[in-house]
C-alpha cells in the first residue's frame, strides 16, 4: 500500500476515537444542553491513547512522511469535528 | 490548566492583543501567501496551462546531451544543468561571467527540449536571469516573494518576515498562557449567546487546534529568514574575515573536481545508467542533474532527488562522471549528512509541507488557512470588545476590508497576469500584476462607498438585493435610533453590508479567473481532457465551485440584510 493510503487509514482510525471523545466531552454536552453522561477519566485517557495509536506502527515501519502527515492532519480533523455544533 | 495571577493575565492579554493588532495584517499576508504557495507547482502549471510538469527524467537523455554538447562552444562545458520546467526539459551549458553591474552570473546557452522526443524546441544565449522561462509563472512567483520578503528590498525583507515569525511565536505562547482551559475547551463549538462569546470561542477553538502547527511554522519560518540574512553574514564576519563566498563554500562543502581521480579519457559515463543507479539508491526519480567540468578527465555529476515515498526530505548524490562510481551523498550543510544537516532538511520540509505529494500539501494548506482564520477572528474579537468606544467604531470596518481584501487583491493580481501573459495588453507582466494587486485593494476599499453611500440609495439597494421581495430601505437609522446601543449596532450592520459586498467580489474574481485562463491561453476543457492535463481542469473546477459558494453566500446575505432592514 502506498503512503497516501496508509496516511488516510491512520487518519480514519484516529478520527473514530476523536469523534467518540467529542461525543463524550462533558463541557460540550453541558454548554449545548445535551443529556448528561457520567465522566470517566480512565475511558477518556484510553480514547486519547487510541487516537494517537497509529503513531506506533508508523514509527516502527519508519514511515516518517506518513507519520508527519497523520500528525498534522489530526489537528485539522480535530478542529473540523469540534467546530460543528451539535443538533 | 496554566494558572496565572490576575496582573499577569492582563499583561499576557495586552501582549497577545497588541502584537496581533499591530502586526496581524502583515502576518495574515505572509501566512495566506505561504498557504497558497504550498501549491506553487500546481498553480504555476495552471496559470500557464497546457504544460505537463509531471515527467522527470522518464526518457533517455544521454545521447541528446552529448549531441547538444557537440554543438555548443566548449567554453560553456564548465557547468551543465538539466531539469524539467513547465513540461520541457531544459539543458543549460554555462560559465560564470560578470554582468554590467559587476555581479557574477550564469552565462551560456540554454536548450529547451521536448522531454519525449528530445527535439530542440528553443535555443537561447545570454545570462540565465534574462531567459524567458524565468518569467513563466510570475503570478505564483509574486505570491512567493510576498511570502518570503514582502517585497521589501535586500536583507530587510527577510528580517521583516523573520521578525513576523518570532511575533507569531510570541502570540502562540501568550495565547497558550491566556487560554487556561485549553484541554477542557478543545471540543467546545462556538456558542451563539452573543457576538463576543461567539468570536472568542471560535478564536480559542481554532487557536487550540492550530497551536502545534503555529509553533512549527513560526520557528522554521523565522529560522529560514534569519539563517541566510543574518546567520551567514555574522559567521562570515566572525570566522572568515568577512568573506561570504569563502564562508558559503566551507559551509556548503560544494563538490570539488579533486574529489575524483584523473581518468584515462574525458568521456562522460552513460547518463541513463547513472540516473537508473541513483534512482535505485534513493527510491526516487531525480529532479535535476548537474554536470561539472564536462569533457575533462575529472567530471562530476550530481543528482538531486525528490523525497522517497516514506522519507521527509530528498537526497543529493555525487558521482564520478567518467567512471560512474558513487562518490558521496551531498548534505545541505557540511561535507556529509549528519544529525544537524538532516534536522535542517526536516525543518525545510516541515515549513514547506511538500514532502509527500499532494496530500501533505493539502494538509499544510488547510492548516495555513486555519491560522489565517485565527488571526482574523482575533481582529474581530479585539474590535468587538471595543465597539462602545467611538474611536474603535470607526476602525471596525477595517476587519472585513483586510480579511477579504488580501485574497481579492491576489486574485486580481492573477487577472493582471493573464492580461499581460497573453499579450492582451502591452505592459510588462510584473507591472501588470502590481496593477491587478492594487486594483484589488481599490475594489476592497470601494466597500466603504458601498456601505456608506450606495446602500442609502433606494435604487442601488434594489439592484444589490436581487432576491428580496420586500421594499428596499436604506440603512435603518430610524430603527437603530430606538436601539439601546445605536452606534455598535450600526457598526455591525455596516460590517454585514461590507461582507455582502465582499462575497460578491470574491465570487466574481473566482469565477472570472478560469474563464480568463481559458480565453487568453486558449486551452479549453476538451483540449485539456484530451491532453490528459487533469490538474488544470481540477484547479478550474475548484475556482468555479468556490466562486459559486461565495455567490450563494452573497445571495443569502442580501436576503438576510434586507430582512433586517
Amino acid at each position: 500500500m502506498n503512503i497516501l493510503g496508509i496516511t488516510l487509514i491512520s487518519l480514519a482510525v484516529s478520527s473514530v476515537f476523536l469523534y467518540r471523545l467529542r461525543q463524550l466531552d462533558p463541557k460540550r454536552r453541558r454548554i449545548h444542553k445535551l443529556a448528561k453522561m457520567t465522566q470517566d477519566k480512565e475511558r477518556t485517557r484510553l480514547l486519547w491513547l487510541l487516537v494517537f495509536s497509529p503513531a506506533l506502527p508508523l514509527l516502527i515501519g519508519k514511515l516518517f512522511s506518513a507519520l508527519i502527515m497523520w500528525f498534522a492532519g489530526l489537528f485539522l480533523l480535530g478542529w473540523m469535528m469540534a467546530v460543528i455544533k451539535p443538533k | 490548566m496554566i494558572k496565572l495571577s490576575k496582573a499577569n493575565t492582563k499583561r499576557q492579554l495586552a501582549i497577545h492583543g497588541w502584537v496581533g493588532l499591530l502586526f496581524g495584517f502583515l502576518l495574515y499576508i505572509v501566512v495566506f501567501t505561504g498557504s497558497v504557495v504550498v501549491f506553487e507547482d500546481e498553480l504555476g502549471e495552471w496559470s500557464i496551462s497546457g504544460f505537463n510538469s509531471s515527467q522527470t527524467f522518464e526518457y533517455p537523455v544521454d545521447r541528446a546531451l552529448k549531441n547538444l554538447a557537440d554543438n555548443t562552444a566548449s567554453e560553456f562545458w564548465q557547468n551543465i544543468d538539466m531539469y524539467h520546467y513547465q513540461g520541457n526539459l531544459l539543458v543549460f551549458f554555462h560559465q560564470h561571467k560578470k554582468d554590467r553591474k559587476g555581479k557574477k552570473q550564469d552565462y551560456g546557452v540554454q536548450y529547451t527540449l521536448n522531454p519525449v522526443t528530445m527535439k530542440v524546441v528553443d535555443r537561447q544565449i545570454g545570462f540565465r536571469s534574462n531567459f524567458d522561462n524565468v518569467t513563466g509563472s510570475n503570478w505564483v512567483r509574486f505570491m512567493r516573494e510576498m511570502h518570503t520578503n514582502l517585497y521589501i528590498p535586500g536583507r530587510l525583507g527577510l528580517y521583516a518576515t523573520g521578525l513576523l515569525g518570532l511575533l507569531l511565536l510570541v502570540s502562540a505562547v501568550s495565547g497558550l498562557f491566556l487560554h487556561r482551559h485549553l484541554l477542557k475547551d478543545m471540543f467546545l463549538s462556538p456558542r451563539k449567546l452573543n457576538r463576543k462569546i461567539n468570536y472568542r470561542d471560535g478564536h480559542s477553538l481554532a487557536g487550540t487546534w492550530v497551536l502545534p502547527y503555529a509553533f512549527v511554522l513560526a520557528f522554521t519560518g523565522a529560522f529560514l529568514s534569519f539563517a541566510t540574512s543574518l546567520g551567514l553574514p555574522v559567521m562570515a564576519y566572525t570566522a572568515f574575515k568577512g568573506d561570504v563566498e569563502k564562508a558559503t563554500t566551507a559551509l556548503l562543502s560544494k563538490p570539488d573536481v579533486n574529489e575524483v581521480p584523473i581518468a584515462k579519457d574525458s568521456q562522460l559515463y552513460n547518463l541513463d545508467t547513472l540516473i537508473a543507479n541513483a534512482s535505485q539508491m534513493t527510491d526516487a526519480k531525480p529532479l535535476n542533474l548537474t554536470i561539472l567540468n564536462y569533457g575533462t578527465p575529472q567530471t562530476l555529476v550530481t543528482l538531486n532527488h525528490k523525497p522517497a515515498d516514506t522519507a521527509v526530505f530528498g537526497r543529493e548524490l555525487l558521482f564520478n562522471g567518467n567512471s560512474g562510481e558513487f562518490v558521496r551523498e551531498i548534505a545541505i550543510v557540511g561535507h556529509k549528512p549528519t544529525v544537524s544537516s538532516n534536522s535542517l532538511e526536516v525543518m525545510f520540509s516541515l515549513h514547506f509541507g511538500n514532502f509527500a505529494g499532494r496530500l501533505s500539501k493539502l494538509i499544510w494548506f488547510g492548516l495555513g488557512l486555519l491560522l489565517c482564520y485565527v488571526t482574523l477572528t482575533g481582529f474581530r474579537l479585539w474590535f468587538e470588545r471595543r465597539l462602545q468606544q467611538p474611536a474603535w467604531q470607526k476602525l471596525a470596518l477595517s476587519v472585513p476590508i483586510i480579511s477579504y481584501g488580501v485574497p481579492i487583491s491576489f486574485l486580481t493580481a492573477g487577472v493582471g497576469f493573464f492580461l499581460a501573459y497573453s499579450k492582451a495588453v502591452s505592459i510588462e507582466i510584473e507591472t501588470m500584476i502590481w496593477y491587478g494587486f492594487f486594483a484589488g485593494w481599490l475594489l476592497s476599499l470601494f466597500s466603504l462607498l458601498f456601505v456608506f453611500v450606495l446602500k442609502q440609495s433606494e435604487q442601488a439597494n434594489k439592484l444589490l438585493n436581487p432576491l428580496s421581495n420586500q421594499p428596499s430601505n436604506p440603512l435603518p437609522y430610524q430603527l437603530l435610533k430606538h436601539s439601546k446601543n445605536t452606534n455598535s449596532d450600526h457598526c455591525h450592520l455596516s460590517i454585514k453590508y461590507a461582507n455582502q459586498y465582499f462575497y460578491f467580489l470574491l465570487a466574481l474574481c473566482l469565477l472570472l479567473l478560469p474563464l480568463l485562463r481559458w480565453q487568453f491561453l486558449g486551452y479549453s476543457w476538451g483540449t485539456l481532457w484530451h491532453n490528459q492535463d487533469y490538474l488544470v481542469l481540477l484547479i478550474d473546477l475548484v475556482f468555479l465551485i468556490m466562486g459559486l459558494l461565495f455567490y450563494a453566500k452573497f445571495l443569502k446575505a442580501s436576503v438576510d440584510n434586507s430582512e433586517f432592514s
